[in-house]
């Protein structure tokens, strides 16, 4: 075929880029203009609730995220490399927090871990600690949603690791753990971030399953997306404090996905 | 450029004169109309609602049960309700002056009781809430059945009967904030709270919960309102709404479920 001007095709999808494009757009436009044309809103940025919020959301997300990398690696290893015994039911287990709604998430987490739930009646009679209404509850909840993404994209990204070349070290005398360590994280490493920005993302957009399994109290369980729905609905910080503390979770997510930039930039030079 | 807000106009006309004007006739009165109402008012207002519908054929009443101040932030942002029944006045207040179709009125009252799980002794009476320890769950302050719940301990409080700082140590207890009435209900039936301060008319329907009354010198006159809206897309079915719950027949609905009348 020839080279001729830019076909219906092109543009059509051009056309259809721009809309995608704007659609995504605007909404942030709108937060950052509603920011700075109410001056409201300014001032709830230095309200120190918007700061207690944003503190309890990076410690809790913070917790998360390593829990999730502490106990996801290993699993996700495990679906990559070896034919384990019910590894399809662990498979589909871990692809259903990604794909029920956060609420489900938070009633089926009470049921399990609430103070009448099959494992949270016996550990409360036995110690007598009870996890909901903490910020224990907060770390669960989101490890709950969000792990799942982490170990989705670890376990990718070590299936694209080549056996042979663990294979090989191994018969190079290395042992396991330090062929993992030396070979196949570092082959990974770009799926193994993506998959943690990712995590911690989810964790910190986590409202549902909060709400529900972990309650809201400011200072102790209300993480930043709380506060915006408490504000929302007429909380002291009211509107102009929801569009702050949105301006806020949308800063925080943005350093987030630059840093995983820089960081992935980084490790291919 | 249809009649329609004439009519409204008329009929609104009329209901401020007073004097039980006649409601609007059956057949002005159709399509859907969108009542926002408060969550404790879930189960009288099916009930109105199918009555409603019953009298006027043709109608379909859509209902949004929130907390009022989060139906109130609704209206503000532009929200197509035709009607909206607040638990409180200071609810109503915040909605712009522009949406509100006539002054808003009193159709209900209602008082607050200590929700505790069926069975459980955690809570005995209304001073044991400030026992240490104790899971206690308030809606938010500004939910009105949060702002009525310390409206309630600041009364306590002050009574000097519970000792000192009964506010205080009640409120060290409180582990979350709920974003209406019955998800604080919500948190005790299923036993995660030892208790919480809902309206007496929120426990009747639950086997899971059990009420601990409290005492008058305590409690508050929790006062309901509503108000037809204008912006919405059936004025004149929000209207008739407004004027069927507070006749004999709207007013039943809700004193079966333990509402009581607003002394006329």
């Amino acid at each position: 075929m020839t080279q001729r001007r830019p076909s219906g095709t092109t543009l059509a999808v051009a056309l259809l880029a721009l809309v995608f494009a704007l659609f995504f757009l605007f909404p942030f436009a709108g937060l950052v203009w509603r920011a700075m044309d109410d001056p409201r809103a300014r001032e709830a940025l230095g309200d120190p609730a918007v700061g207690t919020a944003l503190r309890l959301s990076l410690v809790t997300t913070a917790v998360s995220v390593t829990l999730s990398l502490l106990f996801g690696t290993p699993v996700a290893y495990l679906l990559a490399r070896c034919r384990i015994p019910g590894g399809a039911v662990l498979d589909a287990l871990l692809d259903l927090p990604i794909v029920l709604p956060p609420t489900v998430a938070g009633v089926a987490l009470l049921t399990a871990f609430g103070r009448r739930g099959l494992l949270g009646e016996p550990i409360e009679a036995l110690t007598g600690f009870s996890l909901p209404f903490t910020a224990l509850a907060v770390i669960v909840a989101q490890t709950f949603v969000a792990a799942p993404l982490y170990v989705r994209a670890a376990r990718a990204g070590f299936e694209a690791v080549d056996p042979e070349l663990e294979a090989i070290a191994r018969t190079l005398g290395a042992s396991r753990a330090h062929v993992f360590r030396r070979i196949t994280v570092p082959l990974a490493r770009g799926p193994l971030l993506a998959g943690a920005v990712l995590c911690w993302a989810r964790a910190l957009g986590e409202l549902g399953a909060t709400l529900i399994f972990a309650g809201n109290l400011a200072g102790r369980t209300q993480t930043l997306p709380l506060a915006v729905v408490a504000a929302f609905e007429g909380g002291p910080l009211g509107l102009p404090g929801a569009v702050a503390l949105s301006l806020v979770l949308l800063a925080v997510a943005l350093v987030l996905l630059m840093t995983l930039r820089i960081v992935a930039k980084r490790g291919l030079a | 450029m249809s009649a329609r807000p004439l009519v409204a106009l008329l009929i609104a006309a009329a209901f401020l004169a007073g004097c039980g004007g006649a409601p609007p006739s059956s057949s002005e009165v159709t399509g859907e109309v969108i009542v926002s109402a408060a969550s404790s008012l879930t189960e009288a207002f099916a009930d109105a609602t199918r009555a409603f519908e019953r009298q006027y054929p043709g109608t379909k009443v859509t209902l949004n049960f929130a907390s009022s101040s989060t139906l109130a932030t609704q209206i503000n942002e532009g929200a197509p309700a035709d009607v909206f029944a607040s638990a409180d006045e200071a609810q109503v207040k915040t909605v712009q002056p522009d949406r509100l179709a006539t002054a808003p009125e009193v159709f209900a009252r209602n008082r607050l009781v200590v929700a505790k799980p069926a069975g459980s002794t955690a809570i005995m009476v209304y001073g044991d809430l400030a026992k240490p320890g104790l899971r206690l769950v308030l809606a938010a302050d500004v939910v009105p059945v949060g702002a009525y719940a310390l409206q309630s301990i600041e009364a306590a409080d002050r009574s000097g009967v519970f000792g000192a700082d009964f506010r205080g140590r009640v409120l060290a207890n409180v582990r979350s904030r709920e974003a209406n009435v019955r998800s604080a209900l919500a948190k005790v039936e299923l036993g995660e709270a030892d208790g919480a301060i809902v309206y007496q008319t929120d426990v009747g329907a639950s086997l899971k919960v059990e009420a601990i009354p409290i005492p008058d010198a305590y409690n508050v006159s929790a006062t309901y309102l509503i108000v037809p809206l204008k912006g919405g897309t059936n004025p004149t079915a929000g209207l008739a709404f407004v004027a069927f719950i507070r006749e004999a027949e709207g007013q039943t609905s809700l004193t079966k479920r333990g509402f009581t009348m607003p002394s006329r």
